[in-house]
């Protein structure tokens, strides 16, 4: 399971995005508020961080665009506003969309 | 095409108004199953034109969209008409905002019919869903949401348009209540996403979830706008000023209007920086801001004096806004018919209101006012100054304490008085 950040496209700042998965390929059409600017930021799966030896990088490589497709899809509507003060873990297998659902974790420290 | 609404109907409250509405709404879904063409008008203007029922209007259309089937297009007329019917035999609430006539209730459907369509095709356009039914299950969900918010509304006798603001960069730690029924409280979600839906509508795309929002009635709204508006610039220093502003239909169907904020009330500049936290120890000074504001917001001298004070905050050079301020300082502390000797009684009375100690603290003001008004001189006259963003906000706190200082003088009301008292050292 990866800790997926996100980069805020205003004011640069990278925060944490509250999900942890396999892969940024299962977090479709989310949005965050930067905890920084209070904009609100899109994100599509290859625009996902990840920490590698506490170095950022994007989360997504090339083949994971092919990933093979997913048993369960849960739509998630907005555009609300979804507070998360705990890590939320996508199960494997799983592809969460989200029509622009807002994403605010609370929880900016590991 | 919306099938059987399977979900608690105990939420409805009038299970004949809610068949109708059904029907209606499966009528026109199956009707107009078609994308979007933005040629033959918006959703609202195609359903408004069905719904009226003119059944040679109908026949125009159809020779002119042979890809419409005439027993679809037919079945929508009945059920509109039908459904005009349910609506103007229920008990139902008729008093404004609520429509009363044929036609008004027409126009509600057509908003109603419309709000559907463009969640219809938001939901094709993503075509996230990997199965009609799925599909349909979804738009049943949507339907059901809405009827019961317009049922809601119809059978509501306390509902009003009202207006929604956005501070930009701006916190609150909690609900502040002004004079009834101005607030500002946090916004909720269904009030965001009518918000978004306006912003979409207008091609602005969604940029910051505003936590806290004022929301007022719609009378006399600019006033209201300018007014809290120069009572939290009074309260501090921060930038603050106002985003969007929506006008929110009491209709819950119906699309909010977005609206320009009122000239001196806008927010201009960089929305990143040090926020504008409204905080509980300043409640208390920001509602006695506001109820100063209201009893002086109609006396001549601090119209203008407000007035200047706030275009100040939309001026992009420096020179602008120290000339702003300075109009706004003379507004207060002159006399109609004063034109001489501006500076010498200009720095003497500034000095006099906001200083109570020393003569010597007094001196120094004064001189300070002094030299400042030679730079206004110096930029009237079109002369290059070196005027830096430090004096600027010197300058704009001398100005708020004034305006504060003579908002709270018991004479406020009798500008003369104010200034006779002041130059009499009294």
């Amino acid at each position: 399971m990866k800790r997926l950040y996100v980069k805020c496209s205003s004011c640069s700042y990278v925060f944490p995005s509250g999900f942890k998965a396999e892969s940024a390929t299962q977090l479709v059409g989310f949005f965050y508020i930067c905890p920084n600017c209070r904009k609100i930021v899109s994100c599509s799966p290859p625009e996902y961080l990840e920490k590698f030896n506490e170095e950022l990088k994007k989360s997504m490589k090339d083949e994971e665009s092919f990933a093979t497709p997913f048993e369960k899809r849960v739509e998630i509507m907005g555009p609300d506003v979804f507070d998360l003060d705990k890590e939320l873990v996508v199960k494997s297998g799983t592809l969460l969309s989200s029509d622009r659902a807002i994403i605010r974790y609370r929880q900016a420290t590991e | 095409m919306m099938g059987e609404i399977g979900r608690p109907k105990e939420k409805v409250l009038n299970p004949n108004l809610f068949k109708s509405m059904q029907d209606l709404t499966n009528a026109f879904m199956e009707g107009l199953d078609k994308p979007f063409f933005p040629d033959y008008g918006s959703w609202f203007d195609r359903v408004r034109t069905l719904i009226r029922g003119d059944t040679d209007l109908a026949a125009k259309i159809l020779e002119r969209r042979p890809d419409l089937e005439e027993d679809k297009v037919s079945q929508c007329l009945v059920f509109a008409g039908k459904c005009l019917k349910s609506l103007l035999e229920e008990d139902i609430c008729r008093n404004p905002p609520h429509a009363s006539t044929e036609d008004g209730y027409r126009d509600e459907l057509a908003f109603f019919l419309e709000k559907l369509f463009r969640k219809r095709e938001r939901v094709r356009v993503r075509a996230v869903f990997a199965t009609k039914e799925a599909l349909n299950r979804h738009l049943n969900r949507i339907f059901l949401k809405e009827y019961l918010r317009y049922e809601d509304y119809l059978y509501q006798e306390s509902v009003s348009d009202s207006l929604i603001g956005q501070f930009q960069n701006f916190t609150c730690s909690k609900r502040v209540e002004l004079e009834n029924p101005v607030v500002i409280r946090e916004i909720t979600q269904e009030e965001f996403h009518s918000m978004v839906e306006a912003d979409e509508r207008h091609g602005n795309e969604l940029e910051s979830y505003p936590e806290f929002i004022l929301h007022m009635p719609v009378e006399n709204w600019r006033r209201q706008l300018i007014r809290l508006t120069t009572a939290l610039r009074l309260l501090k220093r921060q930038r603050i000023g106002l985003g969007r502003i929506y006008y929110a239909f009491a209709l819950p169907c119906r699309s909010w209007n977005v609206i320009d904020a009122p000239p001196g009330t806008k927010f201009v500049g960089e929305t990143m920086g040090d926020c504008f936290n409204l905080s509980n120890a300043e409640e208390e000074e920001f509602k006695q801001l506001w109820d100063r504001l209201g009893r002086v917001e109609e006396i001549g001298y601090f119209t203008m004096s407000i007035r200047r004070f706030n275009f100040a905050y939309e001026r992009e050079r420096l020179e602008d806004r120290w000339v702003d301020y300075f109009i706004s300082l003379e507004a207060l502390y002159s006399k109609t018919n004063e034109l001489t000797e501006v500076t010498h009684r200009l720095a003497t009375r500034v000095s006099r209101a906001l200083v109570n100690g020393s003569l010597d603290d007094r001196r120094k003001l004064r001189q300070k006012i002094k030299r400042w008004y030679g730079i206004r001189s110096k930029i009237v006259h079109g002369v290059q100054t070196d005027l830096s963003f430090e004096q600027l906000e010197d300058l704009e706190g001398v100005l708020a304490r004034s305006l504060k200082w003579s908002m709270s003088h018991r004479e406020y009301n009798d500008h003369n008085k104010i200034i006779d008292l002041l130059d009499l050292g009294s």
